[in-house]
C-alpha cells in the first residue's frame, strides 16, 4: 500500500494541470496535506463534496426541488384524481386492479400523467447532469480515483476478472450505465440518492440516514461483534456507518460494481474510516465459514432476481458464525408485503418498468422469510423497523 | 430484453466499467399526444436553466455588493469579442438542451413489457 505522503508527492505534479482544467471556474484544491489527490473544485459541506460547478449544483438544486414537489403536492393530487377516476369507472380504489385496467382508466388524464412524466424527467435529467459534470473532466476524476485506490485507511480490492452477472448490468433507477457501466457510477448514485432521501423527508447529505440505521441494527445475543460484512454495499455508506457504530470491529463490504466501491473507498479514506471493500458477489463473497458476527444488506435484495436473493441468503448463513445475525433492510415482501390497492399497483408498475427496478416484482413475490428458515436461520419476522423501508427480518444462525 | 451497450469513454485509462443493459425509458410516453410529454420535459429543462441563472445571480449580487459594483456598471457593460464568442457557444448549448426533448419520437405505451432488441 502506498502511503499518503508518496501519493501526495506523485499527485502534486498533476496539480497544475488540474488547476488549468478548472481555471475558468475555480481553483482545484489538489493534494492537500491530508488527502492523496483530492479534487474539490468547490469545497465540501461536511462529508459532501460540492458538485464541480455552480451550474451543475444549481441544476441539481432545481431537480431536487421538483422531486420534492412531485413527491408531495403532485403525488397527492395524482392519487386523488386517480381514485376519483377509478370510482367513476365503477370500481373500488382499494381493489388490486390489473396494470392494463389501470392504464385504461388513467387514459390521457393531464394530472396523473404529469406526475408520471415529472417523476421520470426530474430523475433522468438530474442523472444526466451528474454524469456530464464528471465525464466533462474525465481524466481529472479518473486520476483522483486512481490516487485513492491504493491509499488507506482501509483497503480496496478490484477484480478485473470477475464475471459480472447479467442481472447486475441494468440501469437501475434509470442511472446512466447502472452500477457497472460508468466510472462515475458512485458519484451519480450518491448525488442522485441524496435527492431521493430529501424527497422523503429524511436527509442523508451527511450519511445521517445510514448512521441512524446502523444504530438500529441489533447486536447478536451474546453481544460479540468482531467482524461485520455489508453485502451489496454500493458506495459503502452502510459499511462506513457500521464501522462508526462498531469501531473495534473489522468491517467489510462486497459489491459487484467496481465504480461504486472505488467511490465508496475514496469517501471512506477522506473521512479516515477503516473499512475494507472488495469487488465480489454477495452470493460468492469468498470469506471463510462462520466468519462474521453481523451481516447486513441494505436495499440489495429488491435489486436482484429471486434466485440470486436465495443464494445471498445462503451465503449469509454460511459466513455467519453460530449466534451471528443477518440483517437485510429492504422493502416489504413475502408475508409482510403491503396490501396492494389500485394506486399502489399503478405506482409499483411504473417503479418496476420505468424507474427500471427490474427485479422488484420478483422480490415482492418470493418467499423471502421462508427461504431464510429453509437454509437454517431462526427468523424474527417482525424485527425492529430500521430506516424508512421497514421490512426487517432479523435472522439468527442457531448456536 | 433491454439492449446491451458498451460504455463510450474517450480515454485509454482503466475505468473498471463493463457492458450494461440500457433502459428504454426515453421512449415511454404517457400522454396520447407525445408532444405533451415532450413539452413537460422541455419545461423542466428550461426551469433548471432559469433557476441556475437566478441562483448564480444571487451569488453575484452578494459578491458585487461586497466589492462595490453597482447596477449601473452592470447595465452599461460592453462585451468583448471573446465574451461574445463564449456566450454564443453557451447559448447554443442552452437552445439544444431546450429543443431536443421537443423532437423526441416515442412509441411505447406505458404497459409495454421489455422487448427483444438487436
Amino acid at each position: 500500500m502506498l502511503n499518503r505522503r508518496t501519493l501526495f508527492g506523485a499527485a502534486a505534479g498533476l496539480a497544475s494541470a488540474v488547476a488549468t482544467v478548472f481555471s475558468k471556474n475555480a481553483q482545484a484544491k489538489v493534494a492537500s496535506a491530508d488527502t492523496p489527490f483530492d479534487v474539490q473544485v468547490r469545497g465540501r459541506i461536511g462529508r459532501l463534496e460540492r458538485l464541480p460547478t455552480l451550474n451543475a449544483d444549481s441544476r441539481n438544486d432545481f431537480f431536487t426541488g421538483v422531486r420534492n414537489f412531485r413527491g408531495d403536492a403532485l403525488l397527492k393530487a395524482s392519487r386523488s384524481r386517480f381514485n376519483q377516476l377509478v370510482r367513476e369507472a365503477g370500481m373500488n380504489p382499494r381493489d388490486e386492479l390489473s396494470v392494463a385496467q389501470i392504464f385504461e382508466i388513467v387514459g390521457d388524464d393531464p394530472l396523473i400523467n404529469l406526475e408520471s412524466r415529472v417523476r421520470i424527467d426530474a430523475q433522468r435529467l438530474a442523472h444526466k447532469n451528474f454524469k456530464a459534470s464528471f465525464e466533462n473532466e474525465l481524466d481529472t476524476y479518473l486520476t483522483e480515483l486512481e490516487a485513492y485506490d491504493n491509499s488507506g485507511p482501509g483497503s480496496l480490492e478490484l477484480d478485473p476478472d470477475l464475471k459480472v452477472p447479467d442481472y447486475t448490468r441494468h440501469e437501475i433507477h434509470m442511472q446512466p450505465g447502472g452500477y457497472v457501466g460508468s466510472p462515475f457510477a458512485g458519484a451519480i448514485y450518491h448525488y442522485g440518492t441524496n435527492a431521493f432521501y430529501e424527497a422523503r423527508g429524511r436527509m442523508n447529505y451527511q450519511d445521517e440516514s445510514h448512521a441512524e440505521m446502523a444504530r438500529q441494527v441489533p447486536k447478536p445475543a451474546d453481544g460479540k461483534v468482531r467482524r461485520i460484512l455489508d453485502m451489496g454495499c454500493g458506495i459503502a455508506q452502510m459499511t462506513v456507518a457500521m464501522k462508526e457504530q462498531h469501531p473495534q470491529a473489522e468491517v467489510w463490504g462486497v459489491e459487484v460494481g467496481a465504480p461504486m466501491i472505488r467511490y465508496g473507498h475514496m469517501r471512506a479514506v477522506d473521512e479516515g474510516i477503516e473499512v475494507h471493500l472488495a469487488q465480489r458477489l454477495a452470493e460468492d463473497s469468498k470469506f471463510p465459514d462462520n466468519h462474521f458476527d453481523i451481516v447486513t444488506a441494505y436495499l440489495l435484495h429488491h435489486e436482484i432476481p429471486a434466485a440470486a436473493s436465495q443464494r445471498v441468503i445462503e451465503e449469509a448463513y454460511r459466513v455467519l458464525r453460530p449466534g451471528g445475525i443477518y440483517v437485510p433492510i429492504d422493502f416489504f415482501t413475502g408475508s409482510r408485503r403491503q396490501p396492494k390497492n389500485a394506486y399502489s399497483v399503478f405506482q409499483t408498475w411504473k417503479d418496476h418498468r420505468w424507474n427500471n427496478e427490474v427485479w422488484r416484482i420478483e422480490y415482492e413475490q418470493m418467499d423471502y422469510f421462508g427461504h431464510m428458515e429453509k437454509v437454517g436461520f431462526q427468523v424474527n419476522r417482525s424485527g425492529p423497523n430500521i430506516g424508512q423501508v421497514r421490512s426487517n427480518a432479523i435472522a439468527t444462525k442457531p448456536v | 430484453m433491454a439492449k446491451r451497450v458498451s460504455p463510450e469513454l474517450q480515454t485509454d485509462r482503466p475505468t473498471h466499467v463493463t457492458d450494461f443493459f440500457a433502459t428504454d425509458v426515453d421512449k415511454v410516453k404517457f400522454y396520447d399526444d407525445q408532444m405533451t410529454d415532450n413539452i413537460v420535459t422541455a419545461i423542466l429543462t428550461l426551469g433548471s436553466e432559469i433557476w441556475t441563472n437566478r441562483r448564480r445571480t444571487l451569488v453575484l449580487e452578494r459578491l458585487l455588493e461586497e466589492k462595490g459594483v453597482t447596477r449601473d456598471m452592470i447595465e452599461s457593460y460592453m462585451p468583448s469579442d471573446e465574451d461574445v464568442a463564449e456566450w454564443r457557444t453557451e447559448r447554443d448549448r442552452f437552445v439544444t438542451a431546450l429543443m431536443n426533448p421537443l423532437m423526441r419520437e416515442a412509441s411505447l405505451p406505458p404497459t409495454t413489457d421489455w422487448q427483444d432488441e438487436d
